[in-house]
């Protein structure tokens, strides 16, 4: 699927509990919200909010906006 | 704030954050163990008032023997720590513990574990409670509930609709363990207790059997009838034909009996006025009270014209009669002997007050009752009895204060004092129905911290016997007591005019604001 920068940024909102500032070159190093915690919390926001399951190894390579968005371009 | 201490062997993280979403009441901490059995030896406790340990039993498959170790430590650990209370979260099979939680579908799984007679053992632990997800799990199906990538990957095996219906059933339960029960339901006739208008159907067109369009009003008394048991008092409140619905019950085509409903409203009044009266015939008040009804419009007026808090809306499917049935306000924290018996003492109550009529003035009325007041000193075995009536008794009760069955445990320990009274009569027991409690201050002296008897036992004049008796006690080991706690509530008002009355013996009187 498709999705627009905006909707993500609504996900990861949702999923770390405060307001995030997502741009296209956002990654787990600039994004200092971005913990193994906040990981996790994503996962099972982008799962039940978009109706997907992740395999593990796509968890494990989602360390960038970027890689999510082509992730989720499979699904 | 209330401190909760989170032992899982799960991350709980995405869960605490669901329940901060939803309040900021309590304080949680969490701690991660991949085994929780090792964590019972481990760290400090004393500074939360919730021990909560949670396993989950489907993604991490345990053995027969390391659940039995888990009932082992939690057996040491609840009296260890026996100021504390505990909960313990798991799948097992525990439909029972506090009023039965939704006794009529865990009956069906009754089926399974091997080791279900060994929680036996837990079940008179009175700071242990269970804390069940396995109905949310029912509720949802496994596949819902489960992500196993997640939970090899970071030890959170939950979806998000598990993990949401968790943290507001978590919610619920704690908001249930720090509340005060309910004691009374008073539900409506038509198309609550059974499906069909008797007035307009007539006996033969009202439905309530194994049939398909009587079968959840079937159900709906077997619950009730349940409950009945455990001490709630069942009541009618409904716009009918008394007479009709009589005859109706007296057919004997349903669970419930005429005479399982200790006081029946079948009348054209509103529901609302109804509710007080039968609030004032049961001397409690209507905050106590679950109101069941069919008719969106009757339950608004009952919420708003009423101190009624908890009203539900009947409707004709098993989807809402469990949601209904698995509301925590159905449950009791302990089903005490007590319990079981009330329906059974408030029948005693109405039949004293039928031989009342026959005589002239109150004093012979109560001489010939024959009462009998048995004081017991720091009777530890009561606890949960008294713990009941601190939380329970708004009338005759100086210091509303709730406390626990450990508190009070804490509070006998530090030397200070709690006097329980048992009454009885010709016509059988009363049970536990007062308490006095005394705060030590020095060496021989003590201040009336509290001092209650409930409802049932008013207006026999043995508030002044209880009185007397202890403060024989007390003075008999040359102790004496300085003064009397009395905090005023809208609801004590007979508790005031008996400290008017110390206060004339001469007793100092202090007024906690």
């Amino acid at each position: 699927m498709d999705i627009k920068l905006e909707k993500l940024n609504e996900i990861f909102t949702k999923a770390f509990g405060e307001d995030v500032d997502l741009l296209i070159t956002s990654d787990k190093e600039n994004l200092s919200e971005w913990d193994s915690i906040n990981h996790l919390n994503l996962i099972v926001e982008l799962e039940s909010s978009l109706n997907i399951t992740f395999q593990p190894y796509e968890i494990e390579s989602m360390k960038s906006v970027k890689v999510l968005i082509d992730i989720l371009k499979t699904k | 704030m209330i401190k909760i201490l989170v032992i899982s062997d799960i991350t709980f993280d995405p869960i605490l954050k669901e329940i901060y979403k939803q309040t900021d009441k309590y304080k949680i901490t969490s701690l991660y163990f991949e085994d929780v059995n090792t964590a019972f030896y481990q760290g400090d406790f004393d500074e939360f008032d919730f021990i909560f340990f949670h396993s989950d039993l489907y993604f991490h498959i345990k053995e027969i023997d390391w659940q039995k170790k888990l009932i082992n430590n939690l057996d040491s650990f609840c009296d260890k720590y026996s100021t504390k209370t505990i909960i313990t979260s798991n799948l097992f099979n525990i439909g029972y513990k506090f009023g039965g939680r939704n006794l009529l579908y865990s009956k069906l799984e009754e089926y399974n574990f091997e080791f279900n007679h060994e929680l036996e053992f837990l079940r008179n632990k009175s700071n242990l409670f269970f804390f069940d997800i396995k109905n949310l799990i029912f509720e949802s199906g496994l596949n819902n509930s489960y992500n196993y990538v997640l939970g090899a990957m970071y030890q959170m095996p939950y979806t998000k609709e598990l993990i949401i219906k968790f943290s507001s059933e978590f919610i619920n339960f704690f908001s249930f363990l720090t509340s005060e029960e309910k004691k009374v339901i008073v539900i409506d006739c038509d198309n609550t207790l059974w499906n069909g208008v008797l007035g307009e159907d007539g006996i033969n067109g009202i439905k309530c059997d194994k049939n398909y369009d009587g079968i959840v009003y079937y159900y709906f008394q077997k619950f009730l009838k349940e409950k009945m048991h455990e001490g709630f008092i069942l009541c009618i409140c409904s716009k009918n034909n008394e007479i009709e619905v009589e005859q109706l019950f007296k057919l004997d085509l349903f669970p419930l009996k005429w005479d399982d409903f200790l006081i029946k409203k079948v009348n054209w009044t509103e529901k609302s006025e109804n509710i007080k009266q039968i609030a004032k015939e049961l001397n409690i008040d209507s905050s106590a009270m679950i109101f069941i009804d069919d008719n969106p419009f009757e339950l608004d007026s009952v919420l708003n014209f009423s101190n009624v808090e908890k009203a539900f809306l009947f409707k004709n499917d098993f989807g809402s009669l469990r949601l209904l049935i698995n509301d925590y306000c159905f449950k009791h924290k302990f089903i005490l002997d007590d319990d079981v018996d009330k329906n059974n003492q408030y029948r005693l109550e109405q039949e004293r007050l039928s031989t009342y009529s026959n005589f002239t003035d109150l004093d012979s009325y109560i001489s010939s009752l024959n009462l009998k007041l048995v004081v017991n000193e720091n009777d530890l075995n009561s606890l949960e009895r008294i713990s009941q009536m601190t939380e329970k008794t708004n009338q005759f009760n100086f210091n509303k204060k709730p406390y626990s069955v450990n508190e009070l445990r804490l509070w006998v320990n530090n030397g200070n004092k709690l006097f329980s009274a048992k009454l009885s009569d010709k016509y059988g027991e009363y049970g536990i129905i007062g308490l006095i409690m005394l705060e030590r201050t020095g060496s021989n002296e003590f201040i009336l911290e509290n001092y209650l008897i409930s409802c049932r036992a008013l207006g026999k004049q043995i508030e002044d016997k209880f009185f007397n008796d202890v403060i024989e006690i007390v003075s008999k080991s040359q102790n004496l007591i300085t003064s009397i706690s009395f905090k005023s509530t809208q609801k004590n008002v007979p508790a005031q005019l008996f400290t008017n009355k110390l206060k004339q013996n001469g007793y100092q009187i202090r007024e906690i604001k």
